[in-house]
C-alpha cells in the first residue's frame, strides 16, 4: 500500500432536503482508498452509501447538497474545482458505473458510441474516428465480450443485462482512470452473471493497479472482493477495517448482526428428510407446462416461451420445499400456476387428492381458501387505499365470516406477526417494508390455508429485516402446521428454510435434493455453477465468524 | 385526504384557477338576478363603445347588451361543459374497464373501436353530427361527449390494465373476493385520481368545443352562448372591437381556471410524481 | 428490408381498412339523420326536386337492405365516388380536390411550426426548470392553451391588419393582383402567417408543455447522469442525451392529436376566409349540402391517417429500436 491515499474523503456531511426523517444523508464520513485497493463500502438502504460515492463526483441529486468536509483526490479538493475541471476528472481519471446497466446506457444510441463518446470528450481531437473504434473495439475485448466489432453496433436493449453491465465497465475503462467507483453493479443481476462481473471486477482492479470504492449490502459481495470495509449506518461509519478481519471478528454489533443475518449462515437443522417421494403428499404436480405466445405482428412468426416445461414434483404435508432458480426459469409462473392465477396449458395438479388445475368457479374459490401467497413487493401487495385490518379480515368475510368476528380475527393476527393490533385502522404506508410483508402474511394466515406459497418473499427487504422474517415464517409454519412453497432466486435463502430444494432452469427442474446434498455434492453442472456463483460462499461455508 | 388538500393548497396556481372558477360559476348562477331581461332583448343604440353607463362592456350591432350576453353564456358553458363531460365518462369509463378488465379478445375489440374514433377528426365529427341532427342543447351535449370520450378509455383501460397485475389485487383473487369487490374495491379507488384530474380537463376542452361549434354557428339556436357572441361580431371587428374581444376573454378565463385546476389536482391527487424527485 | 415491407403492407391493409371504416361511419350518419335518406344526400336544396329524389334513390339502391345499400355506398368510396352537390352543381370530389391544396398548405405548415416552436420553447423550460425563462414559457403556453382558435385569430388580424396594417386580414392571395411566379408565391406566404400562426399556437402551446414535461423527466434518467460521469459538458448532455430521447413521447401525442389540427384548421380558415375545405365545410353546414359535408368528413379522415403516418416515420427517424434486428 503506497503512503498517499488515491481519494480521501473528510469529514464529510450532506445535507438532506427539509422535511425528510433526518437531516444528513451523511454525517461526518471520514474514508480513504488507497491505489490498487478495493474499499467496500457496507450498508442498508438509507445509509448514505451510495450519496458518498456521488458526492465525489459532484452528481448528487438536487437538494442533496454538501455541509462540510473535503473530498480530496491526490490531494486537490474536488469539491472546490469549477465545472470545466471537475469535467475533466469525470470519465478521466475517475469512473463510476450503475446499479441499472439497462436504464445507466441511452436506449437511442449505439454502445460503440456510447464507449467513444467518453473516449472523445477526454482526448479531444487527439484521436481520430478510427482510433477511437479501435479502442472501443479493445475496450469491449477487455471485459470479456464476444465479437467486439458486431457488439459496438448494438443498442442496449439487444444485449443481456450482464453484458450490459460489461459494457458499463468498458466505458468507464475508457481513459484509464485511477478509480473506479462501483454503485451496486451487480444488484439487479441475476446469481451468476454477478459472479462473473464481480470476477471481472477483481481482475481489471489487478491489472490495471486501480483504486476501487466498490458499494454493496451483501456481505457475501464484500468477503469476496474487499481489501479494506467501511461499514455505514444511518449516513455514519460505524466499522472499518480490513476484509478478512472485519468479517471473522467484527467489532461493532450492528456489524455483527448484519453479517448474523446473511442467509445461508444458519444451516438449516438436519432433518432425517426423504430424498425420495414424500409418503403423504399434500400437492402432486404432474407434467405441467405452461407456453408463453407472443404476437410479433401480422407476418412474423409469434415467439414461444416454454415458461414452464414437463414439471413433476409432490410436496408433503407439513415439508418446506424451495423452487430455487434466475430470471426467467419459469418459477414465478410455476408459483402462479399452482395458485390458479395463471392457467397451465397441460399436465396434471393435485391437492390433498383432488384434481385443481380444472377447477373453475366456487370450486376455485373453495381450492384458494387452502393456498394462500405472500408476494415479493412488500410495498405492491398491499391496497394503499385499503386499511390494514380490513385488508386482512375481507378474506374470511368473503367465506362468510361476519364482519366483527373477521375482525378480530385480524387484530389478533396482526399481535402474532409481532405488530400492534391497534394498528389494524391504519393505511400501509404508514407502515415500513419488514412490517408490510408482516401485514401480507398475517392477511395470508386469515383464510387458515394449509398450504403457502411465498414468491421471493424476503428478496426485497433489507438482510436484517429478512433474516426476522424468515424467523417468523418457520415459526409460523410450526404453530399453523403448514406446508410451504417457497419461492427464490437466492440458495442461500432456500438452504436455510427448505426440507427440499428443487433448483429450475429455462422451465424444467434440474436438481432436487436436501439442502445438505445439494451443496455437498451437486448432480447437475447448472446446480454446481449456481452454486460456485453464491457470493461470499467459501467464508460462510467455513462458519467462519466468532458472533 | 388531508395530504392532498395541503399539496394542492402548496400549489398557487389551483388556488388560482379555483378562485377564478368559483367567480365564473358565481356569475353563472347569479345571472338571472344581475341581468333578468333576456340578453337577447335590446338594452340600448347598437354598437356603443365600453362604459356605457348601464352598458358596462358595451352594446353589439344589435343594441344587446354584451355583459348580460357573457353572464348568460356562462350559464350555456358550463352546462354543455359539464353535461357533456359527464356523459363522456359515462362511456369512456364503461368501455375503458371493461377493456382494461377482461383483455383479450374484448379488449381488442374495443381498442380498435376507440382507435377509429380517435382517427376521425373530432371537430369535423361533431361539425357533421350536430348539422345532421340540427343543433340544441342536448345534441350538442351528446355530440361533445361522442367525440371526447377515446382519451377516457385508453386512460380507463390503461389504469386497469396496470391495477389488475399489481400484487394486492392478486392477493385479493387469492383471498376469494368476488370480480365485482375486486373492481370497485381494489382497481377502481386506485384509477379514480387519474381519471378525476382528466376529466376536469375535458371539461375545458368541452367548453372551447361547444365555443367553437356556435362561432360556427352550430350552438342552440334559443341560447346566448359566447362562441355565438364572437362569431356574430366577427365581421364588425374593424369598427367594434369589443363585441368580440370580451366574450372571447370570457372563453379563455374559463379555460385557463379549469386547467390550472386540473393541474393542481394532478398534483395533490397524484403525488407519486412529486415523490419520485424527492 | 423484407420486416420493412412487411410493416408497409401491414401499414396499408390497415389504413385501407381505417378508411372503409370510417365510410361506413359515414354512411351511418346518413341513416342517423332524421327523414328520408334521399333528402339528406340531395340536401335541403334540392329535396323540391322530385325527379333528382328518384334518381337518388336509384343509384343508392335506398329501396334495397341496408346491407346492399351499405355495398352499393363502400363501392362508390372505392372508386372515389363520393356523390354531387345539387346545391353546387358539380361532383363533390371535384369540389374538395379544388380546396384540398390551400387545407395541406396551412395545415401542414402550421404543424411544422408548431413541432418545431414547440420543442424548442419546451426545451429551454425544461432544462432551466424553476427559472425565469421556464416560469415564461410556462405562463405563455397555459394560455394559448386556453384560447379559443377563433377569438385568437381575430385578435391577430386586429393587431397585425386592422391596427398596423403589417399583412392581409383574408383571402389567399391578393384578389385581381395579377402576380405571377415569385411575386405570387410570397403574397400567398404574407396570406399564410396569420392563419398558420393562429392554427400553429395552440399547438405551440401544446407541444411545449409536452416537451418541458418530458425533458424534466429524461433528465431524471440514470443514462443523463452516466453522460455528466463522461465528463460531458451540459450542453453535450442535453444535445445528445436528452433531446432525442425527450422528443419520442412528444412525437406520439402529435400523431395523436392530429385530427384535432385537422379539425382546427375549419376555424381557422372560415376566420380567415381562407380557400380550403375547412371554409367548404362552413358553406356546406350553412346549406346543409349534406354531401359535401361527409365527402370533407371522410377526406379529412384520410388527411389525419396520413398525419399518423407521418409522425410515425419521425418516430422511426428518432427511434432505432423499432426496426432493429434483435
Amino acid at each position: 500500500m503506497s503512503d498517499a491515499p488515491l481519494l480521501s474523503i473528510e469529514n464529510l456531511s450532506l445535507t438532506l432536503p427539509p422535511g425528510g426523517d433526518r437531516r444528513f444523508a451523511v454525517e461526518d464520513m471520514t474514508l480513504a482508498v488507497n491505489p490498487d485497493e478495493i474499499v467496500c463500502l457496507v450498508g442498508e438502504s438509507g445509509s448514505g452509501k451510495s450519496m458518498t460515492a456521488h458526492a465525489v463526483l459532484g452528481l448528487l441529486p438536487s437538494g442533496v447538497g454538501i455541509a462540510s468536509g473535503r473530498i480530496r483526490f491526490r490531494g486537490d479538493d474536488l469539491t472546490a474545482l469549477d465545472p470545466a475541471a471537475l469535467r475533466r476528472v469525470r470519465g478521466g481519471s475517475i469512473a463510476m458505473i450503475f446499479q441499472e446497466p439497462l436504464s445507466a446506457l441511452n436506449p437511442l444510441h449505439r454502445v460503440g458510441r456510447q464507449i467513444a463518446e467518453s473516449l472523445e470528450v477526454h482526448a479531444g481531437g487527439a484521436l481520430s474516428s478510427a482510433d477511437r473504434r479501435a479502442r472501443t473495439e479493445a475496450l469491449l475485448a477487455d471485459v470479456g465480450l464476444p465479437d467486439p466489432p458486431v457488439l459496438a453496433r448494438s443498442y442496449p436493449f439487444q444485449l443481456s443485462g450482464g453484458q450490459r453491465q460489461r459494457v458499463m465497465i468498458a466505458m468507464a475503462l475508457a481513459n484509464d482512470p485511477a478509480l473506479l467507483l462501483a454503485d451496486e453493479p451487480t444488484t439487479a443481476l441475476d446469481v451468476t452473471t454477478q459472479r462473473q462481473v464481480l470476477d471481472l471486477v477483481r481482475k481489471i482492479q489487478r491489472e490495471r493497479r486501480m483504486g476501487v470504492l466498490f458499494i454493496t449490502h451483501d456481505f457475501g459481495v464484500v468477503a469476496d472482493l474487499a481489501d479494506r470495509v467501511v461499514v455505514m449506518r444511518e449516513g455514519r461509519i460505524v466499522e472499518e477495517g480490513a476484509g478478512r478481519t472485519v468479517l471473522r471478528s467484527p467489532a461493532h454489533p450492528y456489524t455483527r448482526t448484519l453479517i448474523e443475518a446473511v442467509p445461508g449462515r444458519r444451516p438449516a437443522a438436519a432433518k432425517p428428510a426423504a430424498a425420495g417421494a414424500p409418503a403423504d403428499p399434500i400437492l402432486t404436480v404432474e407434467a405441467l407446462r405452461k407456453t408463453f405466445v407472443t404476437r410479433q405482428g401480422l407476418f412474423r412468426p409469434p415467439r414461444r416461451v416454454n415458461a414452464v416445461d414437463d414439471v413433476s414434483f409432490a410436496v408433503g404435508a407439513g415439508e418446506t420445499v424451495a423452487i430455487v432458480g434466475e430470471s426467467g426459469s419459469g418459477k414465478s409462473t410455476l408459483g402462479r400456476i399452482i395458485l390458479r392465477l395463471a392457467d397451465p396449458d397441460g399436465g396434471s395438479m393435485r391437492f390433498a387428492g383432488q384434481e385443481v388445475g380444472t377447477l373453475r368457479g366456487e370450486g376455485l374459490r373453495g381450492y384458494r381458501r387452502k393456498v394462500q401467497i405472500v408476494f415479493q413487493d412488500p410495498f405492491a401487495s398491499l391496497n394503499p387505499r385499503q386499511k390494514v385490518g380490513d385488508a386482512i379480515a375481507r378474506g374470511p368475510m368473503a367465506f362468510g365470516t361476519p364482519r366483527p368476528e373477521a375482525e378480530a380475527t385480524a387484530r389478533r393476527l396482526l399481535g402474532r406477526v409481532g405488530l400492534d393490533p391497534s394498528s389494524a385502522g391504519r393505511f400501509p404506508h404508514e407502515f415500513s417494508g419488514g412490517q408490510r410483508q408482516r401485514i401480507a402474511i398475517a392477511r395470508a394466515l386469515a383464510l387458515e390455508p394449509r398450504m403457502l406459497v411465498a414468491d421471493e418473499a424476503v428478496s426485497a427487504l433489507d438482510v436484517s429485516v429478512q433474516a426476522q422474517v424468515l424467523a417468523l415464517l418457520a415459526e409460523l409454519k410450526r404453530e399453523f402446521g403448514l406446508t410451504m412453497l417457497f419461492i427464490t432466486h437466492d440458495l442461500r435463502v432456500a438452504a436455510e428454510i427448505a426440507d427440499t430444494i428443487l433448483v429450475m432452469r429455462r422451465g424444467r427442474i434440474v436438481e432436487r435434493g436436501t439442502p445438505a446434498a445439494l451443496f455437498s455434492a451437486p448432480a447437475d453442472p447448472y446446480t454446481r455453477e449456481l452454486l460456485a456463483a453464491v457470493p461470499g460462499r467459501d467464508l460462510f461455508a467455513s462458519g467462519g465468524a466468532s458472533a | 385526504m388531508r395530504d392532498a388538500l395541503r399539496a394542492f393548497l402548496r400549489h398557487p396556481s389551483g388556488l388560482i384557477g379555483l378562485v377564478i372558477l368559483l367567480a365564473v360559476v358565481a356569475v353563472a348562477i347569479l345571472a338571472p338576478l344581475l341581468f333578468p331581461d333576456s340578453p337577447w332583448d335590446m338594452a340600448g343604440a347598437p354598437f356603443r363603445p365600453p362604459l356605457t353607463p348601464d352598458l358596462p362592456l358595451g352594446s353589439d350591432t344589435l343594441g344587446r347588451n354584451i355583459a348580460a350576453g357573457i353572464a348568460h353564456g356562462a350559464r350555456v358553458s358550463l352546462t354543455i361543459g359539464i353535461a357533456s363531460t359527464l356523459a363522456a365518462l359515462g362511456i369512456g369509463v364503461t368501455i375503458g374497464i371493461l377493456a382494461g378488465y377482461f383483455g383479450g379478445r374484448v379488449d381488442d375489440a374495443l381498442m380498435r373501436f376507440t382507435e377509429l374514433f380517435q382517427t376521425i377528426p373530432s371537430f369535423v365529427l361533431a361539425v357533421v353530427l350536430v348539422a345532421i341532427l340540427t343543433p340544441s342543447i342536448a345534441t350538442i351535449i351528446g355530440t361533445i361527449a361522442i367525440v371526447s370520450w377515446p382519451p377516457l378509455a385508453r386512460l380507463t383501460r390503461a389504469e386497469f390494465m396496470s391495477l389488475k397485475t399489481r400484487e394486492f389485487v392478486e392477493a385479493a383473487r387469492c383471498q376469494g373476493e368476488s370480480a365485482l369487490a375486486i373492481v370497485g374495491r381494489h382497481i377502481l379507488p386506485n384509477a379514480l385520481s387519474p381519471i378525476i384530474v382528466t376529466g376536469s380537463l375535458t371539461v375545458a376542452s368541452a367548453i372551447l368545443l361547444e365555443s367553437a361549434l356556435s362561432f360556427l354557428g352550430l350552438g342552440d339556436p334559443n341560447l346566448m352562448s359566447w362562441g355565438f357572441m364572437v362569431g356574430a361580431a366577427r365581421t364588425v371587428i374593424r369598427q367594434a372591437w369589443w363585441m368580440s374581444v370580451f366574450p372571447g376573454l370570457a372563453i379563455l378565463l374559463t379555460v385557463l381556471a379549469i386547467n390550472l385546476l386540473g393541474e393542481g389536482l394532478n398534483d395533490a391527487l397524484n403525488p407519486r410524481i412529486a415523490r419520485k424527485r424527492g | 428490408m423484407t420486416g420493412i415491407l412487411a410493416a408497409v403492407g401491414a401499414r396499408l391493409a390497415k389504413t385501407v381498412a381505417v378508411i372503409l371504416l370510417i365510410a361506413t361511419v359515414n354512411f351511418m350518419l346518413v341513416h342517423a339523420a332524421p327523414g328520408d335518406p334521399a333528402l339528406v344526400i340531395a340536401g335541403q336544396s334540392g329535396a323540391t326536386d322530385q325527379k333528382f329524389l328518384d334518381t337518388l334513390r336509384a343509384e343508392y339502391g335506398l329501396d334495397r337492405p341496408v346491407a346492399v345499400q351499405l355495398g352499393t355506398y363502400l363501392g362508390k368510396v372505392v372508386r372515389f365516388d363520393l356523390g354531387f352537390s345539387y346545391r353546387q352543381q358539380r361532383p363533390v370530389l371535384d369540389l374538395i380536390l379544388e380546396r384540398l391544396p390551400a387545407t395541406l398548405l396551412l395545415t401542414l405548415t402550421a404543424f411544422s411550426l408548431a413541432l418545431l416552436g414547440g420543442t424548442m420553447l419546451g426545451l429551454v423550460a425544461g432544462t432551466r426548470a424553476g427559472r425565469w425563462s421556464d416560469t415564461a414559457v410556462t405562463i405563455v403556453s397555459l394560455v394559448l392553451y386556453a384560447t379559443p382558435i377563433f377569438w385568437l385569430g381575430l385578435i391577430l388580424v386586429l393587431i397585425f391588419s386592422v391596427r398596423l396594417g403589417w399583412l392581409p386580414a383574408f383571402g389567399y392571395e391578393t384578389v385581381g393582383g395579377g402576380m405571377t411566379g415569385f411575386a405570387r408565391v410570397l403574397d400567398i406566404l404574407r396570406h399564410l402567417v396569420l392563419p398558420a400562426a393562429t392554427l400553429g399556437f395552440f399547438y405551440l402551446a401544446v407541444y411545449a408543455r409536452l416537451m418541458r414535461a418530458s425533458i424534466i423527466e429524461v433528465s431524471h434518467q440514470d443514462y443523463v447522469k452516466t453522460a455528466r460521469a463522461k465528463g460531458l459538458t451540459e450542453t453535450q448532455v442535453i444535445r445528445r442525451h436528452m433531446l432525442r430521447n425527450a422528443l419520442l413521447p412528444v412525437i406520439t401525442i402529435a400523431g395523436v392529436q392530429a385530427g384535432t389540427l385537422v379539425g382546427g384548421s375549419i376555424v381557422v380558415e372560415t376566420v380567415f376566409a381562407w380557400p380550403g375545405l375547412g371554409r367548404l365545410i362552413f358553406e356546406a353546414v350553412i346549406q346543409r349540402d349534406y354531401p359535401v359535408l361527409l365527402g370533407i368528413f371522410l377526406v379529412l379522415s384520410i388527411l389525419v391517417i396520413a398525419f399518423n403516418i407521418l409522425t410515425d416515420i419521425l418516430y422511426r427517424i428518432v427511434d432505432p429500436r423499432i426496426g432493429a434486428v434483435r
